[in-house]
């Protein structure tokens, strides 16, 4: 019954006319950048992060939502007609998307898509409604143990998850934490790394760094390859799926959401990882596996559904613990933060307006999206032949204006051009960001839960293996870390190759 | 050489530089862990990954293992690295400048660089561009850029 008021109050806040159209603004650039090539969620969250600066908290984080899930939605369309995903969760997508789309059916492909996106997203936004509550209780028991414990287990999960090489995903998170370390250390007060320059005083800012790895590289990597896209030539007909593209879908949907919603709980989970397992679990599952890569329906159903599920499941740690799973959870953590707000077990009696109101408007963006990506469809057609070599300029004039606008500094401007070259060298030589950034998120949480643990236990490790939560947390990371070495572990780690985020 | 054996050099001596910074720091003792502690075991910890990166590196029989110099085989790096330039020498003179003369010379740059679009249609849509971008940020979203000679012309 308390829930239900709780979500009531939400509505009346999601309703509030500012904050819808934040929520419509925000689904719709997601749906934008999902549609575009050339720079995810991340990337843009990165670059409206100074903008939501200027607006209310709960509008902010809305809108910065409302662009996370609203790109899983826009990720599929380019996927199915030209064979890019618009974002990494949708790589899957292309599979067998655009081999329905060359096969005329390119309309039931999308409408399937954004159905069992909408199916899905709304299932995954009850489940958090009703998960979030009982797991903020629990999290109150936690210590600095149990906090350094998890947020251990989050990174160890991500890079464990990480489509290439172990140790190379954990110099980058150890990379991470480095960078995070550069500024005045809370603790002592004493200036770290800043090489006498005053601008490195404060740290480095989360901003430049994300929009220098994830949209400066990724422009850079795009200009170098030259990137250019077919569109399939078939014409976009019938939206609505027939009764028998339903019944292929139905179970696909249901099981997709379900392990969408759970991985994206997961700490180092997300939308990436949960479309590849749903894809995986429908091949294994489908009574004709030999249809997979040839335009089978439910190798479209299924993660799409799983990606969009993951998003609510996402919110889940985040929220109740104040720990992102995944780099966009880390941007929304970062716009928590600019707004003075700590999310933790305590946020949803602090603040159970900014708790339930965002939970509630991600009901109220899947519905948006649903109108957004079907009844628009020609319009995202048409936004997909504009040519890349005109939209890159502007995404890099975004990225500067974002980075200038933080501190009205050029310093921020040089860091994220800096962090852009080094995003750029990263992915040549194949080392992923996102375990990078949830490390520098992390990174200051890590550090005053590590030395507080230490405070408590009197200098000794053991604690983090005596409290039963914080030893739970540690053995499974270590368990993660070590799997590798087993050679039958070793050939399943092989995930097709994934856009970092 | 192998990339990975490359970057992996480059990682340890980042290790070491920030392991010899951290130590600097004062890394307290294990009851009281100093600012210095957690990057120095991370400093540590890198160096060693590096090692096992680069001893990796150098055993891998692997048909698919590229040198160095295939990660920019076919590539237009010229492009990227001329994009680069272009950006660092926007940030050095839009304080001084301004934002709209600036961005108009940046877009223009790149859309007749790259997009070897002509000069009309260039200039027409950098000026559209930035000043679209100035009406949204500055105007309408208060974001506080640079003034310069067309600025305080036009405000």
């Amino acid at each position: 019954m308390e829930i239900l008021n709780n979500i009531f109050y939400g509505f009346s806040v999601a309703f509030i006319p500012a904050n819808i159209l934040y929520c419509f603004i925000g689904v719709f650039i997601g749906t934008l950048i999902g549609v575009l090539p050339g720079i995810g969620p991340v990337g843009a969250m990165s670059i409206l992060l100074p903008v939501t600066a200027q607006i209310p908290p709960i509008s902010s984080i809305i809108m910065l939502a409302g662009i996370y899930y609203g790109s899983m939605y826009g990720g599929s369309t380019t996927s199915i007609l030209v064979n890019i995903p618009g974002e990494a969760a949708s790589v899957v997508t292309c599979l067998d998307g655009y081999q329905m789309a060359k096969q005329g059916r390119a309309g039931p492909a999308l409408g399937i898509a954004a159905f069992g996106s909408f199916i899905a997203g709304t299932l995954s936004v009850v489940g958090l409604a009703f998960l979030a509550p009982p797991l903020g209780e629990w999290a109150l028991k936690f210590g600095p143990p149990e906090y350094f414990s998890v947020m251990v287990l989050g990174m160890t999960m991500l890079i464990y998850l990480a489509s290439g090489s172990i140790p190379k995903a954990m110099m980058m998170a150890l990379v991470g934490v480095l960078v995070a370390s550069v500024g005045m250390d809370a603790t002592s007060a004493t200036q770290r790394f800043t090489l006498g320059i005053l601008e490195l005083n404060d740290g480095i800012g989360l901003i430049p760094l994300a929009m220098g790895l994830f949209g400066i590289s990724e422009v850079l990597i795009n200009v170098e390859q030259g990137l250019r896209r077919e569109l399939a030539k078939e014409r976009i007909k019938g939206l609505l799926p027939t009764r028998q593209d339903w019944k292929d879908s139905t179970a696909p949907i249901a099981r997709g959401s379900l392990l969408g919603f759970l991985f994206g709980i997961l700490p180092g989970g997300g939308g990436v990882t949960s479309s590849f397992i749903s894809y995986a679990v429908e091949k294994r599952v489908s009574r004709h596996p030999e249809k997979f890569g040839k335009g089978a329906i439910e190798g479209v159903a299924g993660p799409e559904s799983a990606n969009n599920a993951a998003t609510g499941g996402g919110f889940v740690p985040l929220l109740t613990l104040g720990i992102p799973s995944n780099p966009a959870m880390a941007m929304l953590l970062g716009a928590l933060l600019i707004h003075g707000m700590q999310p933790g077990p305590l946020l949803m009696q602090k603040q159970p307006d900014l708790f339930w109101g965002v939970v509630t408007s991600m009901y109220v963006g899947n519905g948006m999206l649903l109108l957004l990506n079907l009844p628009m469809i020609g319009i995202w057609v048409q936004v997909l032949k504009i040519p890349y070599q005109i939209l890159f300029p502007l995404i890099l004039l975004f990225c500067l204006i974002g980075a200038y606008s933080i501190n009205n500094s050029v310093a921020d401007v040089l860091i994220m051009i800096f962090f852009g070259i080094v995003g750029y060298l990263m992915r040549k030589f194949e080392y992923e960001g996102a375990p990078l950034i949830l490390a520098y998120v992390l990174g200051p949480m890590l550090e005053i839960s590590l030395r507080q643990s230490l405070t408590i236990s009197s200098g000794s490790f053991a604690i983090f293996f005596t409290r039963p939560i914080a030893a739970g947390g540690m053995l499974l990371a270590i368990l993660l870390i070590l799997s590798p070495l087993l050679p039958r572990i070793r050939k399943k780690r092989r995930f097709p190759e994934a856009f970092g985020e | 050489m192998k990339p990975d054996k490359v970057s992996s050099i480059f990682w340890m001596a980042l290790g070491m530089v920030m392991t010899y910074a951290s130590y600097k720091l004062k890394l307290g003792t294990l009851t009281h862990p100093g600012p210095g502690f957690l990057p120095f075991l991370a400093g540590v910890i890198l160096c060693c990954l590096s090692i096992v990166v680069f001893l990796k590196a150098g055993r891998r029989i692997d048909e698919k293992a590229k040198k160095l110099r295939e990660l920019w085989a076919g590539m237009n790096w010229l492009s990227a690295a001329i994009v680069v330039v272009a950006l660092l020498v926007y940030a050095l003179v839009f304080t001084h400048v301004g934002f709209l003369l600036s961005t108009i010379g940046l877009l223009t740059f790149l859309f007749r660089t790259r997009e070897r679009m002509g000069w009309f249609g260039a200039i027409g849509g950098a000026l559209i561009a930035s000043f679209a971008s100035f009406a949204v940020f500055a105007v309408w979203l208060k974001v506080q850029l640079p003034y310069g000679i067309i600025e305080k012309c036009l405000f």
